[in-house]
């Protein structure tokens, strides 16, 4: 498992705090948006990628510094297995603790999590990451949580084929489209059916994922090598107003 | 084996079938990596429970939280225990729910909706600490 990268970063920003030792190239941007997270996440998957691991202290530092611009609960990037999404999870878990106070939010951001990573392990082993001994891919993305005033933020990135982004982009699509009403019903019929890689419908995890968040999931690709687009999605979920 | 008794681990919740209690409890949380491979031996623990002449069961689910693959796994469990109840067993299903949690909430009462010949109830669950 050379080249995962456990980047485990978060903590409290005080947004009213500037530092004047940092430098920034970027103008402090207020609000976290999918651009940020690709800039962060093509760094972090840069960083993870080069079989050379130098990190130059001028990208450190920019990097490091959009952390801090944002209330950032957690981020991750690298391989994603079982065993992550357990360690990571729990690592989540305290996290949470940290920063809100509602049990229903930190049981939605958690279960969001859960899905999201598990259809990295799924549909992640497409990606710049190099093939094991067995000549595989491991399956490799990123998440994060971020806090944005009562409402945690949370996006994963993962690299997949042309034609699954396009499918994917669809499926939320469909998804937001939907009532409430409607994605209880959708999800009590998926319940019982078998679960199939390539089914024409949103999978069960999907619809769990738009049910939990508080707003209509997000989603933004961008190409990337060898065909592949780095596939993003964004959920939100509110704390109690 | 018509009895079971599994610690809770961080992925799986604890299951305990007993023939003398008449009770099958699963408590915690569920989102563990191989779901068929936990659930499959609860359901046939469940058939051989009834297969040795035992007609009636109480059944009680306190799960903190479950995952979407786990909600396929526990409505199949489900579907098996209507199915012995549909043969003549008496089957009591009672699930409890955190009280700001209508999404499982909802789950609950989507199964009892589906269900002809369960029991099902669906209590609140306390919050400890």
């Amino acid at each position: 498992m050379a080249g995962a990268m456990l980047a485990l970063l978060g903590g409290k920003a005080k947004s009213s705090q500037k530092h004047p030792n940092i430098y920034t190239p970027y103008p402090l941007i207020k609000d976290f948006n999918l651009s940020e997270f690709l800039i962060s996440s093509i760094l972090a998957a840069c960083f993870i990628c080069s079989r050379v691991f130098l990190m130059e202290f001028d990208r450190f530092h920019q990097f490091g510094s959009l952390l801090l611009h944002d209330d950032f609960v957690l981020s991750y990037s690298g391989y994603v297995t079982e065993d992550i999404l357990e360690a990571v999870g729990a690592t989540l878990r305290q996290r949470l603790a940290d920063h809100v106070d509602s049990p229903r939010q930190i049981r939605n951001v958690f279960s969001i999590f859960v899905e999201l990573m598990q259809n990295v392990i799924r549909y992640g082993t497409d990606g710049p990451q190099p093939e094991n001994e067995c000549g595989n891919k491991e399956s490799f993305g990123l998440v994060m949580v971020v806090q944005k005033g009562n409402c945690l933020d949370i996006m994963s990135g993962n690299f997949i084929a042309q034609d699954d982004a396009e499918i994917l982009r669809e499926r939320i699509a469909f998804l937001n489209q939907k009532t409430p009403t409607e994605l209880r019903s959708l999800y009590r019929t998926r319940l019982r059916q078998p679960p199939e890689v390539n089914s024409k419908g949103a999978s069960i995890g999907l619809i769990e994922i738009a049910r939990r968040s508080s707003i209509p999931l997000q989603c933004d690709m961008r190409p990337a090598d060898d065909g592949l687009y780095f596939f993003m999605v964004k959920a939100s979920v509110q704390g109690a107003s | 084996m018509a009895e079971l008794n599994l610690s809770a681990t961080s992925r799986t919740p604890a299951v305990s079938l007993s023939k003398a209690a008449s009770h099958l409890k699963i408590e915690g949380e569920s989102y563990p990596e191989d779901v068929n491979g936990f659930y499959r031996p609860i359901m046939q623990a469940v058939d051989h429970y009834f297969a040795d002449g035992k007609e009636s069961l109480t059944v009680e689910f306190h799960l903190i939280y479950f995952n979407s693959s786990s909600a396929r796994a526990l409505t199949e469990l489900l579907d098996s225990l209507e199915g012995h109840a549909a043969n003549g067993a008496s089957i009591t299903v009672k699930w409890f729910c955190d009280h700001d949690d209508d999404i499982t909430r909802e789950f609950a009462e989507d199964i009892a909706m589906d269900m002809e010949h369960l029991k099902i109830t669906i209590a609140d669950m306390t919050r400890d600490g």
